[in-house]
C-alpha cells in the first residue's frame, strides 16, 4: 500500500478526513477487500495499544505528589518598594549576567562555555542593553508575573519576536538537512553582520553581536535578554543595605538572605524593554550557551539540561508575551559591583 | 486548580509517557517526578493559553526528551554463557514467539514490546494519540511540529508497529 492510501486510512479511522475524502476512502473501501482488511488491523491495533495503556499502572511511590523542600516557599517573589528598589538599584550591587536570546527554532548546539574577561566594577563594559535596564525606570521594565489573573495586567503587552522563515523551514526538516540549513544561513548571516550570526550559533559571533549593539541597532530577528544577577553562594554577612540592593534586583520580589536573584529582561529591535523576569536564585558562567524552550508562555526546557544548577529555576517561569518556540542564549558578560 | 488536583489528574498519563519513552521502571519514575516539579514551578504562570493537558505534555516531553537524549536508548544488556561469562553484549531482539499462548495479556505484552522497539519519534507520537488519546492538535502542539506532519508520522508510526507485530 502507498503512503498516501496508508495515511487517508490512519486519518479516516480518526475521523479526520473532510467529507470529500472520507467520500473518497468509503468508495474505495467498498470496492478493496484489501483496504477494509487493512483499515480492520489498523483498528485492531489501535484499540491494542490502548488498552496496553489501560493496564499500566504507576508505582505506589508516585502514590503522592512530590514534596520538595521549596514547595513550601512562595513560588511568587515579594514586591519590593519602589523607594528600596531604587536605592537598591543606586547600590548597583549585584553580579550583572547578559543573556542574548535569538529568536531561532533550531536545534541547540551545545559549545564549551567560553570565559569573557570582564572587569568587576566597570559599568562601562557593560552591554548598553544591560546598563540601560539597570536604571531603567520601573515602568518600563514592569515585570511579568507569576500570578494567573489581577497581576498579570501590570505586565507590559509586549510584541512577540518574529520568527526567522528559515529557522520554521528547518523544523520540517531531518537534522542532516537542519546541519547543511544552518550552514547555509551561517554563510548568509556573515554578509549581514556579526548581530545576526548570533543566531547561527558561534559564541565569537554572539560575542561580535554584543558588541556591536554598542553602535547598531539590534537586528530584528533578535531579541536581547538582559540579566541581572547575584551570586547564589553570597554570605548571610552582607551588609543589610547591599541586602536591599539584592533584593530590589531581584523587583517585583525580593530574595531571601544569603540567595542570589536573577533578573531578565527581554528587549526589543530598539532596545526597548519588552518584560522582565525574575528569578529567586541564579548565576552562570560567563560564555555558556543554553538554548530555552518556551512553551505556552511558560519556560519549558533548557538545553543543556540545567538540572541541578541554580539555572533550573528558569523552568516553569513565565514568559507571557513571547512566542512559543526555541531560544538560544548566550552569557556574554557580568559586571558586578563590590 | 491545585497542584494537587493537577497532579492526580496527569500522575498516570505522564508516567506512562515516561515508561514508554525511558523504557525503565525506575527511570520513569523519577522523571515523573522531575516532570511535576517543573509543572510544580509552572503552575502559577500557566495562564490557561492552551489547554493544561497540553502544558503538562509539552513539559513532560521536552524533559523526557533531553533526558532521552542524555542517557541514550539501548536494549537490554545480557551475559553470554561460561566462557564469554565476562563479556556482554546486546540481547537480540526477541520477535514474536510461536510458542508463546495468545492469551490476551500476551498479545498486550507483545504489542507493548513492539511499540518499545519503534524509534522515538514513531513511539511518542502513536503513545499520545493511540495510547493517551490525544487529538492531533493537541500532539501537534505538544511535540511542536506542524499538524500535516503528525498526520504523516502517525500513519507510518502505526504501519511499523504492524510490520513489529508481523514480524
Amino acid at each position: 500500500m502507498d503512503e498516501g492510501t496508508a495515511e487517508l486510512l490512519s486519518r479516516y479511522l480518526d475521523g479526520d478526513l473532510d467529507a470529500a475524502e472520507t467520500r473518497l476512502i468509503e468508495a474505495r473501501l467498498a470496492a478493496e477487500p484489501d483496504l477494509r482488511a487493512e483499515l480492520a488491523a489498523l483498528r485492531r491495533l489501535q484499540l491494542q495499544v490502548r488498552s496496553v495503556a489501560d493496564r499500566m499502572m504507576p508505582p505506589a511511590a508516585l502514590d503522592a505528589p512530590p514534596r520538595p523542600a521549596d514547595r513550601s516557599a512562595p513560588r511568587t517573589p515579594r514586591r519590593v518598594p519602589p523607594a528600596v528598589r531604587w536605592l537598591g538599584l543606586a547600590a548597583g550591587v549585584a553580579l550583572a549576567v547578559t543573556v542574548v536570546v535569538e529568536v531561532a527554532r533550531r536545534p541547540p548546539q551545545v559549545r564549551a562555555p567560553t570565559t569573557v574577561t570582564t572587569p568587576r566594577g566597570a559599568p562601562a563594559a557593560t552591554p548598553p542593553l544591560a546598563a540601560a535596564a539597570a536604571h531603567a525606570p520601573a515602568p518600563a521594565a514592569a515585570p511579568l508575573r507569576a500570578d494567573k489573573a489581577g497581576e498579570a495586567d501590570a505586565a507590559p503587552p509586549a510584541e512577540p519576536a518574529p520568527a526567522a522563515p528559515a529557522s520554521a523551514r528547518r523544523r520540517l526538516q531531518s537534522p542532516e538537512q537542519q546541519e547543511l540549513s544552518i550552514a547555509a544561513e551561517q554563510q548568509s548571516t556573515a554578509a549581514t553582520g556579526r548581530a545576526q550570526a548570533a543566531a547561527s550559533g558561534t559564541l565569537a559571533d554572539a560575542e561580535g553581536a554584543l558588541e556591536d549593539r554598542a553602535g547598531t541597532p539590534i537586528p530584528s530577528n533578535t531579541v536581547a535578554a538582559v540579566a541581572a544577577a547575584s551570586k547564589r553562594e553570597r554570605a548571610e554577612t552582607v551588609a543589610s543595605d547591599e541586602e536591599a540592593a539584592f533584593n530590589a534586583l531581584a523587583e517585583p520580589g525580593a530574595a531571601p538572605p544569603g540567595a542570589g536573584a536573577l533578573r531578565l529582561e527581554l528587549a526589543g529591535e530598539d532596545g526597548s524593554v519588552l518584560g522582565a523576569l525574575a528569578l529567586p536564585a541564579a548565576s552562570a558562567d560567563i560564555g555558556s550557551r543554553f538554548v530555552v524552550t518556551v512553551a505556552a508562555g511558560v519556560i519549558v526546557a533548557l538545553e543543556p539540561d540545567a538540572a541541578g544548577s541554580a539555572l533550573d529555576e528558569l523552568i516553569g517561569q513565565p514568559l507571557a508575551g513571547l512566542p512559543d518556540g526555541r531560544y538560544v542564549g548566550v552569557v556574554v558578560g557580568n559586571a558586578a559591583v563590590d | 486548580m491545585t497542584f494537587d488536583e493537577v497532579y492526580e489528574r496527569f500522575r498516570r498519563p505522564v508516567w506512562r509517557l515516561a515508561r514508554r519513552l525511558t523504557g525503565s521502571e525506575e527511570d520513569a519514575r523519577d522523571a515523573t517526578q522531575e516532570i511535576f516539579l517543573r509543572v510544580w514551578r509552572g503552575l502559577d504562570g500557566f495562564r490557561g493559553e492552551a489547554k493544561l493537558s497540553t502544558w503538562v505534555f509539552q513539559i513532560a516531553w521536552n524533559y523526557l526528551r533531553l533526558h532521552h537524549r542524555r542517557a541514550g536508548r539501548r536494549p537490554p544488556l545480557v551475559a553470554v554463557a561460561d566462557d564469554e561469562a565476562l563479556v556482554v553484549e546486546r540481547a537480540p531482539d526477541p520477535g514474536p514467539d510461536p510458542e508463546r499462548h495468545a492469551t490476551a495479556a500476551d498479545l498486550l505484552d507483545r504489542v507493548e514490546e513492539a511499540i518499545d522497539r519503534l524509534p522515538e519519534q514513531f513511539r511518542v507520537i502513536l503513545w499520545l494519540r493511540d495510547g493517551e488519546g490525544r487529538s492531533y492538535e493537541e500532539v501537534a502542539e505538544v511535540l511542536d511540529i506542524p499538524i500535516g506532519t503528525v498526520r504523516s508520522r502517525l500513519s507510518r508510526a502505526r504501519q511499523a508497529l504492524k510490520q513489529e507485530l508481523e514480524g
